[in-house]
């Protein structure tokens, strides 16, 4: 910096920022530019990777988006076996629009096919790994693109041999700072005729503990694994999935949805809306729409046709609350994939009987369908930009 | 209510190297921006506005004039503006603009841009 003639202690009081103020700038620029100015100087090196930083920054770049676009990340589930050398590209997209803004490719390898998107929590990325054979393997893996920052899971310790479902659920835990990942295992019947099911299983993994372990279920119930489209929805916080309860005084209950508070890990029932059982579906999910807990199905019925209901729990916890706001007609067979967090809905026309197979957004208030670029079944997430994880242990960064 | 120090401000002898320029900035601020703090799309071309018509230098002085005023609002607006003006800009810009010098030690400052080099992509010419 060129000197003037005035002394140097004046002239670093006169255009000096106060080191709160340079901080506050600095959490209001886009991660690419925090991880550059590491190299500005020391101090800054280690103010930046504080976790005081990190969090100050979430809430400053990530979440005062003036404009209330965020973002969507969208992956193919598979790659054919012949582009199995290639790597994975994600697309980002604006939340409300779909306009594709960036791709990025996936820094590690799944081998040939299918991942799913577990959870999309404050940039970060919990992708998982679907055997060839539709048999769950124990590949998930933590990603922060907008770092260049990863972790794969150790593995969890739960048998796996008669496990033929799983899902996954990935938070962040703002009562203790810690991310977690929970995992419900499905298991096959053991023995003869008559079957006796088996209970699911519940894991937790911490970031802080990097371990899994495990968690009893106060009653036995089963997951229902219908699809892996939705992201196990979390609200008020806690994750929430349908489960058939299988003994004890709440076995009449039949189908229930279960809540798992992510901070106390307590386990709750909330029943589900009126109307939502009456017919036969070919895809019941619960989503999260626009911060509410949903309940969507796509089915044929002689009344509608091909159609999908959504219901919303408007006041969160009250049965009284869930609305059915809508049973909207399509031409033909879908599968709904996602929300965005505008609300419109993701879903794809599958291809049968030679008919196109396409993705198109549902604006859910106007019924306007808007034709995707999106070749393939894929997954769909919420993202944004944000350091987080740049504090973190045992992180690959590449 | 965010007047009460502006007399104070300029009473103070410290504050002598404030220009009007600034004053005249900083103190319709409070009404601009009250007026139009809905109206995103105008905050921007206001943001862009001031960042034809004033200096970088000079935008940390109305940070300092905001920051004295306990001008929040204005501050973070302001802050965001540099963090704007300077997010695609090099390190050695930036260490210039808020008068700093690299500590590091010969070879760590290497060793740190070689790790995070994806990140000098795209990077604005000095």
């Amino acid at each position: 910096m060129s000197q003037t003639t005035e002394p140097p202690i004046l002239q670093r009081r006169k255009n000096h920022l106060p080191e709160d103020i340079v901080l506050s700038i600095l959490t209001r620029l886009p991660p690419k530019s925090v991880i550059r100015f590491r190299c500005v100087c020391k101090a800054w090196d280690s103010s930046i990777t504080t976790p005081k930083f990190i969090s100050t920054h979430l809430n400053n770049f990530a979440y005062d988006n003036d404009n209330g676009d965020g973002y969507i990340i969208h992956i193919p589930w598979y790659t054919r076996a012949m582009d199995s050398s290639k790597r994975r590209v994600c697309t980002v997209t604006l939340d409300r629009t779909f306009d594709r803004i960036s791709e990025i490719d996936v820094p590690f390898d799944f081998p040939s096919g299918s991942v799913q998107i577990a959870g999309s929590c404050n940039g970060l990325l919990c992708l998982a790994y679907k055997g060839k054979f539709n048999i769950f393997d124990n590949v998930i893996y933590l990603w922060n693109p907008s770092i260049r920052k990863f972790k794969r899971l150790p593995d969890s310790y739960m048998e796996r041999l008669a496990c033929y479902g799983l899902r996954l659920g990935f938070v962040y835990d703002s009562g203790n700072n810690d991310y977690k990942v929970v995992k419900i295992s499905s298991y096959l019947p053991k023995g003869l005729l008559p079957f006796k099911p088996m209970p699911d299983e519940i894991e937790v993994y911490t970031l802080s503990s990097d371990s899994w372990r495990r968690v009893g279920m106060p009653l036995r119930a089963n997951v229902e694994v219908f699809d892996n489209n939705f992201q196990i929805p979390l609200v008020s916080g806690a994750l929430h999935w349908i489960s058939l309860v299988l003994e004890g005084e709440e076995e009449h209950k039949g189908e229930v949805i279960m809540s798992f508070d992510v901070n106390s890990e307590e386990f709750r029932m909330l029943v589900m809306p009126d109307g939502s059982l009456s017919t036969r579906r070919s895809q019941r999910s619960l989503a999260l729409f626009k911060g509410k807990l949903a309940f969507i199905t796509f089915g044929i019925s002689d009344q509608h046709g091909y159609h999908y209901s959504m219901w919303v729990m408007r006041e969160y916890g009250v049965l009284e609350s869930w609305n059915q706001l809508f049973v909207v007609p399509l031409e033909r067979s879908a599968v709904c994939i996602a929300f965005t967090m505008h609300g419109s809905l993701l879903i794809r026309y599958l291809n049968i009987n030679n008919q196109e197979q396409k993705c198109v957004l549902v604006d859910t208030e106007t019924l306007h369908e808007k034709d995707l670029d999106i070749q393939q079944p894929s997954c769909v997430a919420t993202f944004m930009e944000s350091l987080a994880l740049l504090d973190g242990a045992n992180m690959v960064s590449y | 209510m965010k007047f009460c120090t502006v007399k104070q401000y300029f009473d103070d002898e410290n504050n002598n190297n404030v220009t009007n320029g600034i004053a005249t900035t900083v103190i319709p601020l409070p009404n601009k921006h009250l007026k139009i703090k809905a109206n995103n799309k105008e905050m921007e071309q206001y943001e862009q506005e001031l960042l034809r018509n004033v200096m970088p230098q000079e935008l940390t002085k109305l940070i300092l004039a905001a920051n004295y005023l306990n001008f929040k609002e204005a501050l973070d607006f302001f802050c965001r503006t540099v963090a704007n003006a300077i997010q695609n800009k090099s390190v050695d810009y930036v260490r210039k603009f808020f008068g700093l010098e690299s500590d590091f030690e010969p070879g760590e400052e290497e060793k740190l841009c070689k790790e995070f080099a994806w990140s000098f992509e795209g990077v604005d010419e000095d």
